[in-house]
């Protein structure tokens, strides 16, 4: 429980400390905020007086304080570019993303868990070269390069879906499904194979240790040492891998909600960066660092559960 | 080990053949990359255009030329600054230990608990889009993927007798670090090497397909992949040479770690 505590303490202090200096950050680079507002042809008066009305004439400081109350109540400041809040900006893409990314996580499973616990019985020196071979493709082929070649053959070539076209899932959920199956597998599949190389490497240490030797000398055969001794202890640091994954999945769905055309905050995110709009490129950023640190922390978390003996110094 | 060797063979072909397209964008492409030509566009692969031409006519092999040799620089300077400061934070870090190292470490345990690429958006949001901008912020990214290493190796280096023994023959701080324990961690600094250019060549071809990072006209493979996008179904392979050569890249960096970690 203290554990626990402590984790759950160690997460918001560095989301506090990242939110600062990330704002600190685009304070120092954004420049006079009143004055690009109005232009070069606004009087010096005009621009204090705005200057004054944005609170710009306050200490910085005051400024992360104003902002982070205003955050804790889901006011995130408006964004200079839409002149619409940053919130309501946000509020119907993040879905979108989450969305995206769910899919995803549950594609890279569903193809990775089954491919790698499958092949994990590949030991022979030809077969295993030819299945690490075969990961190291999988694994190198760019998100985004696999979604052209996804659009290019089920969208434009077997029409299976419209490219650039979106259905959102609230509306319609089996053709919002439809639209977002094909950008998540772009997400999913190198990851998935990922996945397989990793499961096989667990499985590879397992193989040396004692206890297989004991249940192989007791007279499980190959398949029983295999899939039920080996499997269950292998399988603990798949959940790390999941971690790192989510973190990733979001990155990935960055790129490729540009693909695919899916309006989602990584899409939004990208044209806010080329806009330079930072009340809007702050709140993403802060967003999905909360989103990948406490996963972080619920994985650490969860095994420290099921493997008692992981107990971090800290 | 066969596996290994295997790996190596692969990964060695295949970044020849890359490096070969990278050399010929540097001293000399067959087409200017930039010549538009009205009466060649949208040729398939052919003789005369082996990759074929793009909707502004250019060639589509000159241009991956430039492409994998933008990407060469590119990769090189980046890996060039992340390594240079990672390994000196990470080996003071190490040696030194104390407030410094845990101060030092669990910001770069937070920095690696992110995306290569989603880092580089972050430092690009702020500091803005751009070839040099782009190189500075994954240079910056890659800080903490060295850093990490090196420490790890300085934390064990440390306590072992050639280290105590030259402290005792009165080396000062810096040759310890320099000239006695860095050059004991070459074997997992290559490793790392790898890896990272694995994550560098990913990241930059992910920042120039976003258009954030190398800037028109100057060809890159990111970028080429994203304005042939359009173009899909009437000109497929103005997608699919840029795409294959960042697999190629990546895959072998990739089979390259996979060979040093097969050694251990």
């Amino acid at each position: 429980m203290k554990y626990i505590g402590k984790k759950v303490l160690i997460l918001f202090a560095t989301l506090l400390v990242m939110s600062f200096l990330v704002f600190l950050a685009f304070e120092a680079v954004k420049g006079d905020a009143a004055l690009s507002a109005l232009g070069d042809n606004a009087t010096p008066e005009q621009i204090e007086a705005l200057r004054e009305e944005m609170g710009l004439n306050q200490p910085m400081t005051v400024r992360y304080g104003k902002w982070l109350a205003g955050a804790a109540r889901g006011d995130l400041g408006m964004s200079t570019n839409y002149s619409v809040s940053v919130s309501e900006l946000m509020k119907d893409k993040i879905a979108v993303t989450v969305h995206l990314a769910v899919l995803s996580l549950i594609l890279i499973l569903f193809i990775g868990l089954p491919l790698g616990i499958g092949t994990s019985g590949i030991w022979s020196a030809g077969g295993d070269i030819a299945v690490g071979v075969f990961n190291q493709i999988g694994m190198a082929v760019p998100p985004f390069f696999l979604g052209i070649l996804i659009t290019w053959i089920f969208g434009l070539l077997l029409s299976w879906f419209r490219p650039g076209a979106y259905v959102d899932l609230s509306e319609d959920f089996g053709r919002g499904l439809g639209f977002l199956v094909f950008p998540a597998l772009a997400i999913a599949l190198p990851r998935a194979f990922t996945l397989i190389k990793f499961i096989r490497d667990s499985m590879a240490g397992q193989k040396r240790l004692n206890y297989v030797r004991t249940a192989r000398s007791k007279g499980n055969d190959e398949r029983r040492v295999l899939y039920v001794h080996m499997l269950r202890n292998a399988l603990i640091p798949v959940i790390t891998f999941f971690a790192m994954i989510v973190a990733e999945v979001f990155a990935g769905s960055i790129v490729i909600e540009q693909v695919f055309g899916i309006p989602g905050i990584g899409r939004l995110l990208v044209v806010s960066i080329a806009n330079r709009d930072f009340p809007v490129i702050l709140a993403i950023v802060l967003y999905i660092a909360v989103i990948v640190l406490t996963v972080n922390a619920v994985v650490d978390i969860l095994y420290h559960i099921l493997d008692p003996r992981v107990m971090l110094e800290d | 080990m066969k596996k290994e060797k295997t790996y190596r063979a692969l990964s060695i072909a295949v970044l020849a053949l890359v490096l070969i397209f990278a050399l010929i964008g540097w001293i000399h492409t067959p087409y200017d990359p930039d010549l538009m030509d009205g009466s060649a566009k949208y040729l398939a692969p052919c003789l005369a255009h082996p990759f074929g031409t793009d909707k502004f006519g250019r060639d589509i092999f000159s241009r991956i030329a430039v492409g994998c040799g933008t990407t060469a620089l590119i990769s090189v300077a980046v890996i060039a600054i992340g390594a240079f400061f990672g390994t000196i934070l990470g080996a003071f870090s190490g040696y030194i230990g104390g407030v410094f190292d845990r101060v030092m470490m669990r910001v770069s345990d937070i920095i690696a608990s992110f995306p290569s690429i989603f880092l580089a958006l972050v430092f690009v949001g702020i500091i803005g889009p751009g070839t040099l901008n782009l190189i500075l912020a994954l240079g910056i990214v890659f800080i903490p993927t060295f850093a990490r290493v090196v420490r790890s190796e300085f934390v064990v280096q440390k306590e072992l007798e050639y280290v105590k023994h030259a402290r005792l023959m009165g080396a000062g701080i810096l040759r310890i670090v320099f000239v006695h324990i860095l050059p004991n961690c070459k074997r997992s600094f290559l490793s790392t090497l790898t890896i990272a250019f694995n994550s560098a060549v990913l990241a930059e071809a992910g920042m120039s397909f976003l258009g954030l990072g190398v800037q028109p006209p100057t060809a890159s493979l990111g970028r080429m992949l994203s304005e042939a996008q359009p173009q899909l179904m009437r000109a497929p392979w103005i997608a699919i040479f840029p795409g294959l050569f960042i697999l190629f890249t990546v895959l072998g960096f990739g089979l390259l770690a996979a060979s040093f970690s097969e050694r251990r």
